[in-house]
């Protein structure tokens, strides 16, 4: 026991240590201020979604008289969310750590490591979770017309109940992560495999979450169906919001008994069966192919920024996490853009009775911004140097040259499935001319602006000293910051259209915040080459 | 070849790794640069190669100034870390050809030269695959391979000889050696004084930040051994080595 709480506080150190601003460059003060901005965005993102989603469904409820039906709701979409934000943890966690030899060779059961990390996993749901409940739990509060001695029991319940809420998405994000590594330990090309399963896996959760929507609407117009599917599909939340508004013989004891089963027992059963494995699933992973048939024919030649450009190129597309957490939002607005494509007939009527597509241009624009403002390698890519910098400081190249080759990989990855999307509605929406190249250049001129923010907030906040890219590009203080970041500078944008923009017409309106971008970008590149060159290299 | 003089580092917190410390070594010399642990032969080879910032002292290659002319001392230098940490995703002839192109050395001299220092240190036949499947040894050899391809004017090795096999270190001292011939120099820092002893022109000794003995090796060995000559400097000096 002693054992697994030093590695459990070890493992969660090191998930935790990403928001840690020690190693970074710049003034304690402002670093510490953009640290709690990263943790207060962490905090407020699911309150504030969870806020928002709880309120209006429970008064929704209210109106059938079954304000209680918000509290599973609620607890299935803080799993679907926080098995989205651990599934790669999961797989970069357990199984890429690049603290695997220590973890062999300590006189440690196989089963402690596995928990040891997976519980670390879980604690990072549970802070989840019980942020997405606290709202919900808030709403039914309001609308459930509670006696202060019924709140209080209420309040007691799902102090009981929600520790156990996160083992579910622990237990599938565990399960997938192992599924991505088992997949990606049998191929050659492991980051590839792993890439693809990646967009598989979270393409899936998407649709399953878009068909969660449709469930609810559909089963708002028949409550008693959304009670029957409790207790089918979805019994361990049918058991939950027994256990927490349970008044029968028992007061929910019971069920609370068998939603706990539920949770526990899938969840040790997994982490014991991988623990038996363990060391064969990392020995197949950490083993290489070395081939020694190599034969010298002549070595390509280019300049150092293509050269460097090329090295950007190989690391993101060579390192699953990375481009699965960066990178996703591009196999997103692919996949939206061809189902807009595929779906026009249905579409069209629509769109139609919206006022036409010119209408619904600036959501669209909206939308493209949105989902582009979630690629954004650059923010990671000094960070994901590490311990190899001293070879970037080393070669004869100016910090220009690197900061430029990082940025235009950055924008690229944005840029290109932006520009393919909007070609693509383009093609077959037919919007005006001037409308789909403003928007065009307005998407393009983004992703230069996010790439370029994105490398000003790693220069600001750097990690250079993490062994886990999968905590690095997906929970480290500047890869959150990049990305909301962006997404505000969005939020700006539908501002400024909503406060008088739209006069200017749609292109015009586009072409006025590509300006605006580009001169922001200009300003940031100025700071990057000076006081980043500086900060470069001091790290 | 390597000037520096009245060269200090202070690292954030205050302490002062690097005192005062001025040494030349001259085209044609292999220095060998010594001290215990923790004395500041790693912050200084650093810093010549530019890897580390600097404030005191001045540090030149060829008459390029580290601090004032980077790219055209960093040109000419090469610098092999202790534990160099190479680009894993890459294979080794990737991460040749980078170094070529960073480097710029022509499309037909980078060919010739990979293949001149692969098969004397026997990695011509694992260039393709990742550098993540070498093992540590390897991973040194295409280290040095790197480092050896650029021909430098100065070559700075911190602790070249860890890591690599008897054969290895044998192939990489010829190199050094021809290097010198050719009008380079190289400076590394070991703590393999036998080494040290056999193979360097000139020896620096280095405690606490501060350069206690150089001269020729002959000079500052006298009819001691180096080990001799390093362990009384460290008792002098009230530190273990």
């Amino acid at each position: 026991m002693r054992k697994l709480w030093v590695l459990l506080k070890l493992n969660f150190r090191v998930m935790m240590q990403a928001f840690s601003l020690r190693g970074g460059a710049g003034k304690s003060r402002r670093k510490a201020a953009s640290g709690f901005g990263a943790l207060a965005v962490m905090t407020l993102f699911p309150l504030y979604l969870s806020g928002v989603c709880s309120f209006s469904f429970t008064e929704m409820f209210a109106e059938h008289g079954a304000a209680e039906l918000t509290l599973p709701i609620m607890a299935v979409l803080a799993c679907v969310v926080s098995l989205m934000f651990t599934l790669m943890a999961a797989s970069g966690l357990v199984f890429g750590g690049r603290d695997s030899d220590l973890m062999l060779t300590l006189p440690v059961p196989a089963f402690t490591v596995v928990l040891g990390k997976v519980l670390a996993l879980y604690l990072e749901n549970l802070i989840f979770c019980g942020l997405w409940m606290l709202p919900a739990s808030a709403a039914y509060l309001v609308y459930a017309g509670l006696s202060a001695g019924q709140g209080a029991l209420f309040c007691a319940r799902l102090a009981a109940a929600l520790p156990f809420l996160p083992l579910l998405p622990s237990t599938l994000a565990l399960l997938g992560g192992w599924g991505i590594a088992y997949a990606s330990g049998r191929m050659r090309h492991k980051a590839a495999v792993g890439a693809i399963v990646g967009v598989i896996a979270g393409m899936a959760l998407l649709a399953g979450s878009m068909q969660i929507n449709r469930t609810l609407e559909m089963l708002l117009r028949n409550v008693d169906s959304v009670r029957q599917n409790l207790y089918t599909a979805l019994l361990p939340f049918g058991l939950l919001l027994d256990a927490l508004t349970g008044t029968g013989p028992g007061f929910g004891l019971p069920a609370l008994g068998g939603y706990i089963l539920i949770g526990l027992v899938p969840f040790f059963a997994l982490v014991w069966g991988i623990g038996t494995q363990y060391q064969r699933i990392l020995s197949r992973l950490a083993g290489h192919t070395l081939r020694g048939d190599y034969k010298l024919h002549g070595v390509k030649a280019s300049g150092a920024f293509a050269a460097l450009l090329r090295k950007e190129s190989r690391r993101y597309f060579g390192t699953t996490s990375y481009v699965l957490n960066t990178g996703f939002g591009a196999v997103m607005l692919l996949g939206a853009a061809v189902y807009a494509l595929a779906m026009r007939g249905q579409a069209l009527p629509m769109i139609a009775a919206l006022g036409g597509v010119r209408a619904v241009m600036p959501l669209t624009l909206l939308a493209v911004c949105a989902t582009q403002s979630t690629i954004n390698p650059a923010c990671v890519s000094l960070s994901m140097e590490g311990k190899t910098l001293w070879l970037l400081k080393e070669a004869p190249v100016l910090p220009r040259t690197l900061f430029s080759a990082k940025a235009l990989l950055s924008a690229l990855v944005s840029a290109v499935p932006a520009a393919g999307s909007v070609a693509l509605l383009w093609a077959g929406y037919a919007p005006a001319p001037w409308d789909a190249l403003g928007m065009l250049a307005l998407c393009v001129c983004f992703a230069g602006f996010s790439a370029v923010f994105g490398l000003t907030v790693n220069l600001l906040l750097p990690r250079m000293d993490c062994d886990n890219d999968t905590i690095i590009v997906k929970q480290s203080a500047s890869s959150l910051i990049g990305v909301f970041g962006s997404m505000l500078t969005v939020g700006l944008g539908a501002l400024l259209w909503a406060a008088g923009g739209r006069a200017l017409g749609f292109a015009g309106f586009c072409a006025l915040a590509a300006a605006l971008l580009l001169l922001a970008a200009a300003a940031l590149w100025r700071w990057i080459c000076g006081r980043g060159a500086q900060i470069l290299q001091a790290l | 070849m390597l000037q520096i003089d009245h060269f200090s580092k202070t690292y954030p917190g205050g302490k002062k790794a690097v005192d005062d410390l001025s040494l030349t070594v001259n085209a044609g010399e292999i220095m060998g640069f010594i001290g215990h642990n923790g004395a500041g032969k790693t912050t200084t080879l650093r810093c010549v190669a530019g890897i580390l910032n600097f404030t005191e002292g001045e540090i030149s290659v060829d008459g390029h100034s580290v601090k004032t002319q980077p790219i055209a001392a960093k040109q000419i230098t090469a610098f092999l870390p202790d534990n160099p940490d190479l680009y894993e995703f890459l294979t080794g002839i990737q991460y040749l050809a980078l170094i070529a192109d960073l480097y710029n050395i022509p499309k037909e001299a980078r060919a010739q030269r990979i293949q001149k220092y692969a098969d004397a240190f026997e990695l011509t036949g694992a260039l393709g695959s990742a550098i993540g499947s070498y093992s540590h040894g390897m991973k040194q050899k295409l280290a040095v391979i790197s480092a050896l391809m650029r021909t430098p004017k100065l070559l700075i090795l911190d602790e070249p000889f860890v890591g690599l096999d008897p054969q290895a270190a044998f192939v990489l001292k010829g190199f050094l050696h021809e290097l010198c011939g050719a009008g380079g120099a190289v400076i590394f820092s070991t703590h393999v004084l036998e080494v040290a002893e056999k193979l360097c022109s000139r020896i620096a000794i280095i405690q606490r930040g501060k350069l206690v003995k150089i001269g020729e090796t002959a000079a500052v060995v006298g009819d001691e051994s180096l080990e001799q000559v390093f362990l009384e400097l460290a008792r002098e000096g009230g530190t273990h080595a």
